[in-house]
């Protein structure tokens, strides 16, 4: 898989024109010389997206290159006005590193910094088949996740893609908008017969690649691939080799097409940037960027998971940013303190029982909100026998049911009983309490 | 001299620069890159044992800007000098066409 996330800086890669291309007004109205690609223009590395993307390295267990540079990448189209991208080739600030999954461990190859390009739009102007270009994109910073050969499903190509958004988006440095293209997933499909693994021990891989681009949801890249698998399985059938190539995904006819037949890596004639200096990261800055790294998502669920008994399937779903990871921390102590139960109530607010916004509404109304609607009113056996007698006589058919049973409507039951009686019981004591009576 | 240079390898990077040459244009250029290509041979005579090996001709880094906007051109600034433009857009013949 190779995965891009615009980050979120206030500027632009290599210029100080604002980074919002999805807010943009209007077309073409935060662009200068530099990301116009105007003769002479000189692009000055941005400091913030390049500590954000070694953070990002520094979380998936990366290697870093502590000197590093800047390369172009050559290749004519619209939307790259200079005639080159501004990517890194052969020392990405990140390298080797891994991301688990429930299929098995993933190995990162790299992860680099690069500038993002122009949009354009496809349109039929006056009759005649024209690309519009928008270059409030252009030089946007991007950075790249490249992962090993090591993904052997579309559903794993999935949980993957979807684990490094959750990564992306806890440190913060991403929207990960796929609809907008904020973040893109691109997937290099390759099918191998497994008996050739037996005969030689050692997997090599296949001499093809189709590489699967432009894929705006889980979704589609799970659908994009598993089309690739049935139509290159046909090929290699038939004894024949897939052509290598790019494709998109369509997502109506629910099939890949092809966009490109692939050139070759040398033919972008990568070179380092001569505009920009390389980067040498000290210990003082390396020091930095390593202290402004939040606790690992994954260490965050498992200490959950041993202090609270919390399970990791719903807590993912309370919080994006290790900000608000940290505020969750906060409740959560808040709730022990009061013998509340943190399981109850992370269940509460993933099932929206718990109306209240855990990062606008402060920790003590919160706390108190949960409490509120946990507590249970004082009310004795006796008092409470009073009550269900006077229920289980008028509604005689729930209590036929029940006796037929349909132990369902024991919910029924018991909330009527606690209408009746205008009080908040506990359900496990009412409904042992109306069993006792109802079978005597 | 030898040609290091060929016309296969001048066609292929004609076509990577988007640059249309005549069979005359190739064979002239195949000579003259080669002679061009041909001159490292003299610089690899030089002795740089003891010279460590560069991209740069400087030992300046961290050349870095904070993350800070700054004014940009406006809509009509940018789109001046282009003879194609519509709706704020620059405009182009459709270069991408699904199959």
């Amino acid at each position: 898989m190779e995965i891009h996330a615009e980050l979120k800086t206030l500027s632009k890669m290599f210029c100080g024109c604002k980074n919002d291309p999805f807010h943009a007004e209007k077309p073409n109205i935060y662009t200068c010389p530099v990301c116009l690609g105007l003769p002479g223009a000189l692009p000055v590395a941005n400091k913030k997206a390049i500590e954000w993307t070694v953070k990002l390295g520094l979380a998936l267990g990366c290697k870093i290159n502590l000197f590093s540079k800047f390369d172009r990448k050559h290749y004519f189209y619209p939307d790259l006005p200079k005639g080159y991208q501004i990517s890194q080739y052969d020392l990405p600030f990140c390298y080797d590193g891994k991301v688990k999954t429930s299929f098995g461990p993933v190995g990162i190859t790299r992860v680099h910094l690069e500038e993002d390009t122009g949009k354009l739009i496809h349109q039929k102007i006056n009759g005649r088949d024209v690309s519009l270009i928008d270059f409030n994109r252009s030089s946007v910073p991007l950075v790249e996740i490249v992962s090993e050969p090591e993904i052997y499903s579309s559903a794993q190509a999935k949980e993957y893609s979807k684990k490094l958004r959750q990564i992306i988006r806890y440190l913060d440095i991403s929207d990960c908008d796929m609809e907008k293209g904020g973040m893109r997933l691109e997937a290099n499909i390759s099918l191998q017969d497994q008996r050739s693994k037996i005969k030689d021990q050692k997997l090599e891989l296949p001499n093809y690649k189709v590489e699967l681009k432009n894929i705006n949801s889980f979704r589609y890249l799970e659908r994009g691939i598993e089309y690739e698998i049935e139509r290159q399985t046909e090929i290699l059938n038939e004894g024949k080799t897939p052509v290598q190539e790019t494709r998109g995904f369509n997502a109506e006819k629910n099939m890949t097409f092809t966009q490109r037949i692939k050139e070759g890596a040398a033919d972008y004639r990568y070179f380092p940037d001569p505009d920009l200096p390389p980067i040498r990261f000290n210990e003082k800055w390396m020091g930095e960027i390593k202290s402004s790294e939040p606790e690992l998502i994954d260490l965050v669920f498992t200490r959950w998971e041993k202090d609270y008994k919390v399970d990791r399937k719903i807590t993912e779903l309370l919080f994006e940013t290790a900000a608000e990871s940290k505020k969750l921390d906060e409740i959560f102590i808040n709730l022990t303190k009061q013998k509340l139960s943190v399981d109850k109530f992370v269940n509460a607010v993933a099932n929206k029982k718990l109306m209240i916004d855990l990062f606008v509404n402060n920790i003590e109304e919160i706390v108190n909100t949960f409490k509120k609607s946990v507590a249970v009113d004082e009310i004795t056996d006796e008092q409470l026998r009073v009550f269900i007698d006077k229920v289980l006589l008028v509604n005689q058919k729930a209590v036929a049911d029940f006796k037929s049973g349909k132990t369902n409507v024991m919910n029924f039951l018991a909330g009527m009983v606690m209408r009746e009686a205008k009080k908040k019981v506990e359900f496990g004591r009412l409904s042992k309490l109306i069993t006792e009576i109802l079978k005597s | 001299m030898k040609k290091i240079i060929t016309k296969e390898l001048i066609d292929s990077l004609s076509k990577l620069a988007k640059i249309n040459l005549t069979k005359e244009q190739e064979e002239k250029y195949a000579g003259e890159f080669s002679s061009i290509i041909g001159y490292m041979d003299e610089i690899k005579t030089l002795d740089v044992e003891n010279i460590p090996e560069t991209a740069r001709v400087t030992d300046e880094g961290n050349v870095l800007r904070e993350d800070k906007i700054e004014p940009s051109f406006d809509q009509k600034q940018t789109l001046k000098n282009s003879k194609n433009t519509h709706n704020g857009y620059f405009l182009v013949p459709q270069i991408l066409k699904e199959d």
